[in-house]
Formats: structure tokens, C-alpha cells, sequence
């Protein structure tokens, strides 16, 4: 395991490297069914024999990528043209081959949290104009395949202030995985009711979008039927998205209380990512909300929760001017 | 040559005649205080009297004028010595000093100020017997041997304090009185600020030599009550004023300042004659006000100007302290002319730690306070600090060039095993150097059995840090003194026989407390279990420490000193079990157990029945089955032997044996093993059909020649698991365990349930600690 702990950490650090300005952009290749020949349509380098594509089965219009078994390393799809301080969402459908599944073992939703490099990974790369890589942490140990089934994985994010592309990369570190992918679907997000991404968990268990740190033993957790309660752990933290038009928002928590110390922080940066304020908020399952005036030069916020099985967090704006003169 | 000899003998023994106090229980002497004494004179005598008895088992009279015995006398006070040492007066002017001085059969016990004599009453007896105030308990807290023949033997010596500032701070509410006169009996003058009009307690607090202050922070002691008819005193946060104690006051507002002026003065006025201080500081949070007057920039002497970078203090700390200080210079340029000298004590806390952009005005008393980020085991100039941008030493260092009068605001209220005399003795010294006064300390919390504020039980405090706080007390009365003399002083006073035992169990802990290699950032609200980990069992002392302490007791032969080790002992066999270790004995005959679920030799391994359902904080979270876990072991296994009892048994549902690994997914049982906090991890999981899995870092592949034993009861099911202790050996053949046991109840109705040991996330891998008896 220490030696695919090591290829997979070599892997993504030659990946980034070997990004620049004079990779393949592609607009077209998302949404398509996968219908084109050749698989390296699809792809920024050539990928090995054993990525494959083949006909959908059961009527079903278009083609799906096949990962067999036994292949292994770092999986770029073509960059896509993106604006900066937009929100997008992003799905696809996909199954894993193998034995690492939740079907099989129920306690691989556990190795999603913990950064093991046995489960299929996926990320979302950001890049400026010139095709740099943009910094940002890289949800890996969080973003997992999970399920031989084909299941819906999302994400949502709000790309960067110099993003011009994105890229959809797969990363498997794993001999024993293969996979299944399909209907790769990419646009504009709509309104989730919040700034904030996945501001209710909607989009299951095993899709962290929004959330950048899950702390050991934060946890997406089935509640009831299509809803979902995040387990924070002590400080889970949130992505960063922008904020820049002054007024009143509100910030809304809904969820219990976990331990002993139990809030919901937003935090608020300048420019230049500076400190400015904090607004806490404690989670009720009723719902509590606490409303504030931005502070001024705020272009960016982000959560760090404590100790909540959080159902609900969001951040609206709700009035152009202060509510309190 | 025989005449020689005789007169020689009969000088001596009238010498030694003449240093006679008590003689065989009997009273050789008198004590003599004047009528209408001052309240600290009269406690002076008393306690001297009271101890005494205790001690000689002698009363000695008390009386008003000197009889015409022919016997010793003690005179009690400054008005007996005024002609006979004027030297001494004067060398104690204006201090809380003392002096003891023979003169012919009569001693003289005084001080400059009335507190100067009961300091000095309390010296006398310390250093005429072997008396100890150890801590604060009437019962066992003054250590003496009852010596019915006294005899004096230091009867001239002087000392004035280095620091007037002694205070020692505990939490209000709660019985202080035996806390406060230990307090007192050890040197200290904890400060009252007085709440007008005065009640008892200040009066008892006068009685103890304590010192007084009149005013409070901004809004409890001045601004607070103007809540209904000035808002405007209030900060305007996130666009609305925040009617609230807890809150800065707009310190733009001139009114606030105007006002504040006044209510001081009103308070000096009608504050008690004794009081020397003006306690205004800011209050105990961040929250400042946002508006645009307390928002502008500040233009400093040589006109340039300090713009906010951040509208929260938080995010500008000298900004905020800057304007802290040049509202609180107003108020001192103010009272000068009034109460010229007043010393005005603030609080140099949160942000207002940062040394401001202005001189700030010499009545200002700032109380540093390097809270609560200082890596309390080392001295402030060494400080490491868990916040970046909290340099405690180069905050220390300016203020020190600062006109102020400079003192310390400590937090040695530690509940855990520490050695923080050390690091107080630079500091104290450090501060002298630099002209401080002296500190206070916060949290020193009272010797009583109650629990109060989620501290705990309050007296462990003294259990673990009784010794720290006395060598402090003295230190403060000359911080150049050896603290090691001192703990030698202690040691041997408080555990008479035990005394080496003692002194090598503290020198465990002061050992791996002051090794600068080994981690550990510790405040006042680090966690006891955790301090006692990391400096006593992490290095691998806890057997050795603890040896000494069993030793110790072995030892020792005075009741007294036997029951303070008693605690110190109990105190550290709780806090090790309060580490969550779970002891796994070692049975000889486990592996023949290990066939047999009635076998008796499971009577013996360690049982563990607190499961409970996971992520149910305050909540109900008993399960709705029951489950029994008990785990022993040889030198070759593990023995797990689990008891699942279910209400409902033939509704569990279990997969069908199968021919190969598989993963159990209905109705099972999940070990965790971790070797190591950052090893491996080792899931094993089965069911009572005897399927199990196996996983190793969570790959599948991997297999142990471990077994699985299981069978249907009536009430539930249960199973045997041996896991040989070799296959989750790290590469160095070493094991150090942590483990999680959870169990997965599933019916065939849909109920499933998870139930763990102590309520842990599978996924927190949060871990208990498997130790091997």
C-alpha cells in the first residue's frame, strides 16, 4: 500500500506539472454520449488499451467509457472553457468494477474520508487563460467512487476569479478497480437557494461538493428518505466562494448539536484572502438564523463547522443596504 | 579550670533558658497586643496564639499591657517597635514587609503597615517551627510536628517583598475563606475589588492583608447600567448597537468617555480608605464597535495616522489596543490631580496585549496577559505560542519600554501535574528587572471537594498543583530564591519521611515538563488526561512515577503528610484512567478459553459493556440490544468473546455461510485495530455464521490466520475471535494497540442499528487505547 500511497502522490505532482498552455481544449466534449470513435477524442494524452469505449446496452442511446481492471494512474479528460466567479455543476453517472464497493463492504464509506488510495478518486482542476494551474485543494481524499452501480456523482463549485478552464481528471491507484462512466453532464449551476454549494446536502451521501476539509469522522450520512445529514466532525471546512456585493445576508443553519462545541463559523476575506470577520451560528433542528451586514472589502467567505449533524447551511443576501442604519 | 567550665555551662543554659516559648506543654511566654488593634494586628495574634496551641499544646495569654512575669514576651505591632527599631520602620516604609527583632527577653513581631505584622506573625512560626501550610485544607493542609517543648531559634531577621502585587484569584461563588487565609499565611495579598457598599467579605479580605480596588471593566463596573437610557454607549456591530455587558463601549463617543470619568470619580469618593487601585479594563471579549468615529483613523503624535486594517479586533489588535489606551490616558490625565499616583489597573488582555502606538500614561497599570495562547511550560521571553501572530515575547519586551507600571496577569490555575514554579521564577524576575509590581493569577481555584464551572472537582487542583502555587507565593516575596531550595524546603516540610520519594516523583514530571524536544503546548485549559499523557506516560515514566509515589507512602509516618500523598496518588491513578486505556490481562489458559464460550478463564479478561449508539451528543443513546464485548490474550492472540443479546432473536438477519471471504452484511461484528496512532489499520469483521472479512490499511487482499467462532443463543448470539498477535505486528515487530469495537444490529423488519463502544465513529477513528496488563 506505502508504494501506491507513493505512485499516487508522484503521479498527481507529474500530472500538474505537465499542464501548459498548448493542451487540447475542448468545449464539445461533455454532454455528447460519449459517441465520438476514439476514446482519446476525449481525453488530454493518450490513455492505455485498456480505457476503452463501448456501445450503452438495454436500448440506451451513445456509448460509456470502460476503465478495466488492472489499469492504473492519473485520467484527464480535455480542459473546458469556464468563466471565472460563475457557479457550476457537473455530474456524471459512473460504477466501479471490484470488491472495494459500499455493496461489498460498507465500510469504504469510512476510506473516503481517510485519504486511502485504494478507491477510484476524481477531482476538479482549475486553470487560468495561459493554462496555469490554479491552486486548489484538490478534493481527493474526499471525492471517491464508491458503488458498483451506476450512481450519480456531483459537483458544484464556484470557479475562481481567474479561471478560464476546467478539467475533469480520474485518478486510480488501485490494480484490483475498474470502472464504468457515462452521461458527463456540465453547466451552469441552478439556483440551489443558497451562495453557498450544496447548501442541503441534496445531492447524497457520497458527494462532498461544497466542502473542502472533512475532518476525521465528518461523514455524509443517509437521514430519511433523498435526505442527508453531513456529521461535521470538529471543524469541517468549506470551500472558499466569492462575496462582493455589500448588503444584509443571512446566515442560515439547520441541524443537532454534536459536541461540546458546536457552531457554525463563516469566516470573510479580502482580496487579498485577509481575515476581515467572523458570524457564528449554532444549528437548531428547527433552524436558526443570524443576519449581518457584509463587511466591507469582502470578495470571498468560507464555513468552518464544529460539531453538528448539519441538514441545512446557507448563506443569502437578504437586502442591498443595511438593515440597520 | 572546673570554675570556668560551670560559668561557661550556666551563660548557656540561661541562653538557651531565655529561648525558651513553651515547656512541656506549658506557656513560658505572653503575647502582647495594644488595645483597639487594627483588624490585621488582631489576626496577627490570633493566628500566632492558635498555632501555637496547636503546636505546643500551650496557651499562651493574650494581654493588653506587659504583665510583671518574668517570662518571655511577644509583643504584636508596629506601635511597640516604633522607638525601639526605627531603622527597620523606615527600611519597611511603604511596604507590606516585616521584621522580627529580640531585644533583651521581649520579641518584637511588626511592619511598616498593619498586613506587614501578620506577614510576619506567619514567617515567625515557619521559621521557629516545622510547621508547613502545604494548602488551604483545615484538616490535613498544615503539616507540624506537636512539639511541646519550643524552643525559639530565629528571632532577628527582616523582608520586605520584592512585588506589592500578590494576587491570587478564584472563582466567585464558592467557599473561599481557608483558601484565602492559606493564601495569605504563604505571603500573598489577593486584590477585592470592592463593590460599593462594602459587605463582609471585604472586611475578612481586610483582615487577611488582601489589597482593594474600586470600578470593574468598562460596562460591569461603569458604563452598564446606562443600558436603557444610552445606546449609544453601546457598540454599533453588523449595523445595530449591542445593548450588552459583554460588549466594548463606543470609545468614540465623548460621552462615554465624559461619563466614565465621572461614575471613577463618584466611586474614589465613596470608595473604602484602604482602596489603592482604579480597576478599569476592557471587558472579556472581542466585540468592538464598527461605527465610523471608532473607525477613523487615529492620528498619533508625529501626525501620522493609524487607519483600521479590519473593522473587527480581531483582525487589527493595534488599532484597537491604540484606541484603548489613548481612551484610558484620558481618564488617568483626568484623576491625577485629584488622586495623584492612583494607579489605574487594566486588563492588557485579548487585543489590548499588543502594545499600542502611544505612551501609554505612567498611573496606567497594565496587567500583561500572554492569554491564553502561551505555551505555559516556558518562560514569556521563550514563549512558543500555538497562534502566529501572537509573539508573546516581543509584546513582553515593548511594553517593558512602556511608562506604565507593568505587572503580570498569569493563569497558574492548572489542574493538571506541571512544574510551572521554573518558568514563574524567570518571569518574576525578569518582570522585577524591568521595575513590575507583580502579578495575579487567575483560577487558583479553592480547596473544596465540590465541582463547580465544569472544572471538576476543585480540590484535585491542589493535588496536582499545591506545591507550584506555594514555591510562586514565595517567589514573590524574592524571585531570585532557588526554586529547586524551595521544592526542597516543601518536600521535606509537607512529606516529612517520604520527602526523597516525593522529590523524585516531581522530578519526573519537571523533567519531561521542561525538555524543550518534546511537544506539547499547554495553557489553563489544556486537559488534565492530556497533560498527564504527555509528560508523564508518553515518556514512558508512568510505572516509575508511580512506583515512587507507592514507595512514598510506604514510607511516610505523619498522618498529615500521609494523606496529602494518599490524594496526590489517587489523583494520578485517576487521571490515568481517565486516558481510556482498557487493560487486557494476560491468561495463560486464554487459548484453551478460546474453544469454549462457558469456559471460566473468560471471567477473567477485561469486559467492556458500554455500547452505545454513535453521534448522540446529549442525547438518549442506549441501543435498543445490548451487547458484551471481553477481550484477554496470551503471548501468541487476541481473545475477543462477543455477546450480542437481541429482544427479537429470530429476527436477525444473517447472510448464509459462504465458502470463501466475504464481507458479513447482515447481522455482525466490526473490530478495528490500529498499531499505532499512525500505523496500520486492521478491520476484522464476522458474524455468527462464522463469515468474516478481513482487511489490512482497508485492502481486502489481505489476510490474517485469525478465527471465527460463533452460534445462535437464546437471548442473541455470540462468538469467538482469536486474532494472532503477530499478523498486526508492525515492521518492527512492536505492538501498540487502539481499537474500536462496533456492532451492526440488523433485523429482517428493516431495523438496523449501530452500536459502539463509548458512542465512537467508526469513521472518527477515534480510538481507545489497548494496553497489555
Amino acid at each position: 500500500m506505502k508504494l501506491i500511497k507513493i505512485l499516487a502522490t508522484v503521479g498527481l505532482f507529474f500530472s500538474l506539472l505537465s499542464l501548459t498552455a498548448k493542451d487540447e481544449v475542448c468545449e464539445e466534449i461533455i454532454g455528447d454520449g460519449f459517441e465520438k470513435e476514439k476514446i482519446n477524442y476525449y481525453f488530454e494524452k493518450a490513455v492505455p488499451k485498456g480505457v476503452t469505449l463501448e456501445s450503452n446496452i438495454n436500448d440506451k442511446q451513445g456509448q460509456r467509457v470502460i476503465f478495466k481492471q488492472g489499469i492504473t494512474g492519473s485520467f484527464r479528460f480535455k480542459k473546458i472553457p469556464i468563466k471565472p466567479k460563475l457557479k457550476y455543476k457537473l455530474t456524471f453517472k459512473a460504477k466501479v468494477i471490484g470488491d472495494d464497493v459500499i455493496e461489498k463492504n460498507p465500510r469504504i464509506d469510512t476510506v473516503q474520508v481517510v485519504s486511502k488510495n485504494i478507491l477510484w478518486r476524481w477531482a476538479i482542476l482549475f486553470f487560468d487563460t495561459d493554462g496555469k494551474s490554479i491552486p486548489r485543494p484538490i478534493q481527493a481524499t474526499h471525492l471517491c467512487l464508491v458503488s458498483n452501480q451506476w450512481k450519480e456523482y456531483t459537483s458544484v463549485f464556484h470557479s475562481p476569479p481567474k479561471a478560464a478552464y476546467m478539467q475533469l481528471i480520474f485518478n486510480n491507484y488501485n490494480l484490483a478497480n475498474g470502472m464504468e462512466l457515462d452521461n458527463i453532464e456540465f453547466g451552469l449551476c441552478p439556483d440551489e437557494g443558497a451562495i453557498n454549494c450544496n447548501p442541503d446536502f441534496r445531492y447524497g451521501s457520497h458527494n462532498y461538493a461544497g466542502w473542502k476539509e472533512i475532518l476525521r469522522g465528518g461523514l455524509l450520512l443517509d437521514n430519511e428518505k433523498d435526505k442527508y445529514l453531513f456529521d461535521t466532525a470538529y471543524g469541517s471546512v468549506g470551500e472558499k466562494f466569492p462575496l462582493s456585493s455589500d448588503g444584509t445576508y443571512r446566515l442560515y443553519a439547520r441541524g443537532t448539536r454534536n459536541g461540546r462545541y458546536s457552531v457554525v463559523n463563516i469566516f470573510f476575506n479580502d482580496i487579498n484572502g485577509k481575515y476581515l470577520k467572523t458570524i457564528t451560528v449554532r444549528g437548531t433542528p428547527e433552524g436558526k438564523y443570524v443576519d449581518f451586514v457584509l463587511p466591507s472589502k469582502t470578495t470571498s467567505a468560507y464555513f468552518r463547522v464544529y460539531n453538528h449533524l448539519l441538514t441545512e447551511v446557507r448563506l443569502t443576501k437578504i437586502g442591498d443596504k443595511p438593515m440597520f442604519e | 579550670m572546673k570554675y570556668l567550665l560551670f560559668i561557661l555551662f550556666f551563660i548557656s543554659s540561661q541562653l538557651l533558658y531565655s529561648q525558651v516559648l513553651t515547656s512541656n506543654g506549658r506557656a513560658e511566654a505572653e503575647v502582647i497586643l495594644m488595645p483597639n488593634p487594627d483588624l490585621r494586628e488582631r489576626l496577627a495574634a490570633r493566628e500566632l496564639l492558635f498555632w501555637l496551641q496547636k503546636i505546643t499544646k500551650a496557651k499562651l495569654p493574650l494581654l493588653a499591657l506587659p504583665s510583671n512575669d518574668k517570662n518571655r514576651k511577644i509583643f504584636i505591632g508596629k506601635k511597640w517597635a516604633q522607638n525601639l527599631f526605627p531603622e527597620d520602620l523606615k527600611a519597611l516604609k511603604g511596604t507590606g514587609g516585616y521584621a522580627v527583632r529580640e531585644k533583651g527577653d521581649n520579641i518584637y513581631i511588626f511592619g511598616a503597615k498593619p498586613a506587614g505584622t501578620l506577614f510576619g506573625v506567619w514567617k515567625f512560626l515557619e521559621k521557629n517551627t516545622d510547621i508547613i501550610w502545604s494548602r488551604p485544607n483545615t484538616e490535613y493542609g498544615a503539616v507540624f510536628t506537636v512539639t511541646p517543648n519550643l524552643t525559639l531559634t530565629e528571632t532577628n531577621f527582616r523582608h520586605k517583598p520584592t512585588f506589592w502585587f500578590r494576587s491570587w484569584a478564584g472563582p466567585g461563588g464558592v467557599p473561599d475563606y481557608t483558601t484565602n487565609l492559606w493564601k495569605a499565611r504563604n505571603g500573598g495579598a489577593p486584590q477585592s475589588t470592592v463593590r460599593l457598599p462594602m459587605r463582609g467579605s471585604h472586611y475578612i479580605h481586610k483582615e487577611m492583608g488582601g489589597i482593594f480596588a474600586v470600578g470593574g471593566g468598562f460596562m460591569h463596573g461603569f458604563l452598564g447600567k446606562y443600558m436603557k437610557t444610552r445606546p449609544d454607549f453601546f457598540p454599533l456591530i453588523d449595523g445595530k448597537r449591542v445593548i450588552s455587558r459583554h460588549a466594548q463601549p463606543c470609545l468614540s463617543n465623548p460621552d462615554v468617555s465624559k461619563t466614565l470619568i465621572y461614575e471613577a470619580k463618584k466611586m474614589l469618593a465613596n470608595a473604602p480608605e484602604e482602596t489603592i487601585m482604579l480597576n478599569c479594563s476592557n471587558e472579556d471579549t472581542w466585540r468592538s464597535c464598527e461605527c465610523e468615529k471608532c473607525l477613523a483613523p487615529i492620528t498619533l503624535k508625529d501626525g501620522s495616522k493609524l487607519s483600521p486594517k479590519s473593522v473587527t479586533s480581531e483582525g487589527d489588535q493595534l488599532f484597537r489596543s491604540t484606541q484603548t489606551y489613548m481612551f484610558l490616558n484620558k481618564l488617568a490625565e483626568n484623576l491625577e490631580k485629584d488622586y495623584p499616583g492612583l494607579p489605574i489597573q487594566t486588563l492588557t488582555y485579548i487585543y489590548a496585549a499588543e502594545p499600542p502606538a502611544v505612551k501609554v500614561h505612567p498611573s496606567i497599570m497594565t496587567l500583561y496577559c500572554p492569554y491564553s495562547t502561551r505555551n505555559i511550560r516556558f518562560p514569556i521571553h521563550d514563549a512558543t505560542s500555538k497562534h502566529p501572530c501572537h509573539n508573546w515575547a516581543k509584546r513582553f519586551e515593548e511594553w517593558k519600554k512602556q511608562p506604565s507600571i507593568l505587572a503580570l496577569y498569569e493563569y497558574y490555575g492548572l489542574r493538571y501535574f506541571n512544574a510551572i514554579a521554573e518558568t514563574s521564577a524567570i518571569d518574576l524576575r525578569e518582570l522585577a528587572q524591568a521595575g513590575g509590581v507583580g502579578i495575579t493569577s487567575c483560577e487558583t481555584l479553592q480547596d473544596v471537594e465540590t465541582s463547580h464551572y465544569g472544572f471538576g472537582r476543585f480540590s484535585d487542583f491542589w493535588d496536582t498543583t499545591g506545591m507550584e502555587l506555594w514555591v510562586i507565593s514565595s517567589l514573590l516575596w524574592d524571585p531570585n530564591q532557588n526554586v529547586a531550595d524551595l521544592r526542597d524546603y516543601y518536600y521535606k516540610r509537607t512529606f516529612r519521611e517520604a520527602a526523597p520519594e516525593m522529590k523524585n516523583f516531581f522530578a519526573v514530571i519537571g523533567k519531561n515538563w521542561h525538555d524543550k524536544n518534546r511537544k506539547g503546548v499547554e495553557t489553563c485549559h489544556s486537559s488534565s488526561s492530556g497533560a498527564f499523557n504527555r509528560y508523564i506516560v508518553i515518556p514512558g515514566d508512568e510505572k516509575v512515577a508511580r512506583a515512587h509515589l507507592t514507595s512514598a507512602l510506604k514510607m511516610v509516618k505523619h498522618p498529615d503528610s500521609k494523606i496529602l500523598i494518599k490524594r496526590i496518588l489517587s489523583r494520578f491513578d485517576d487521571l490515568a484512567a481517565k486516558l481510556g486505556r482498557l487493560m487486557i490481562p494476560s491468561i495463560p489458559e486464554a487459548f484453551i478459553a478460546s474453544k469454549e464460550f462457558a469456559s471460566p478463564h473468560w471471567l477473567k479478561a477485561l469486559v467492556l459493556k458500554d455500547f452505545q449508539l454513535p453521534r448522540k451528543y446529549k442525547r438518549p443513546h442506549d441501543p435498543q440490544n445490548k451487547t458484551e464485548l471481553r477481550i484477554m490474550r496470551d503471548d501468541k492472540n487476541l481473545y475477543f468473546k462477543i455477546y450480542a443479546f437481541d429482544s427479537k432473536p429470530g429476527e436477525i438477519t444473517v447472510i448464509k455461510k459462504a465458502d470463501k471471504e466475504c464481507f458479513p452484511l447482515g447481522e455482525r461484528f466490526d473490530i478495528l485495530l490500529r498499531n499505532g496512532t499512525k500505523g496500520d489499520t486492521y478491520l476484522f469483521s464476522f458474524d455468527l455464521n462464522g463469515n468474516k472479512y478481513d482487511a489490512k490499511e482497508w485492502n481486502g487482499q489481505w489476510n490474517s490466520n485469525w478465527s471465527v467462532k460463533g452460534s445462535k443463543t437464546k437471548n442473541g448470539w455470540q462468538a469467538i475471535v482469536t486474532i494472532p498477535i503477530d499478523d498486526i505486528k508492525n515492521k518492527k515487530g512492536k505492538i501498540s494497540l487502539e481499537g474500536l469495537f462496533s456492532r451492526i444490529n440488523k433485523h429482517e423488519s428493516n431495523f438496523k442499528e449501530e452500536s459502539t463502544y463509548k458512542g465512537s465513529t467508526f469513521s472518527g477513528y477515534r480510538m481507545h487505547p489497548l494496553n497489555f496488563k
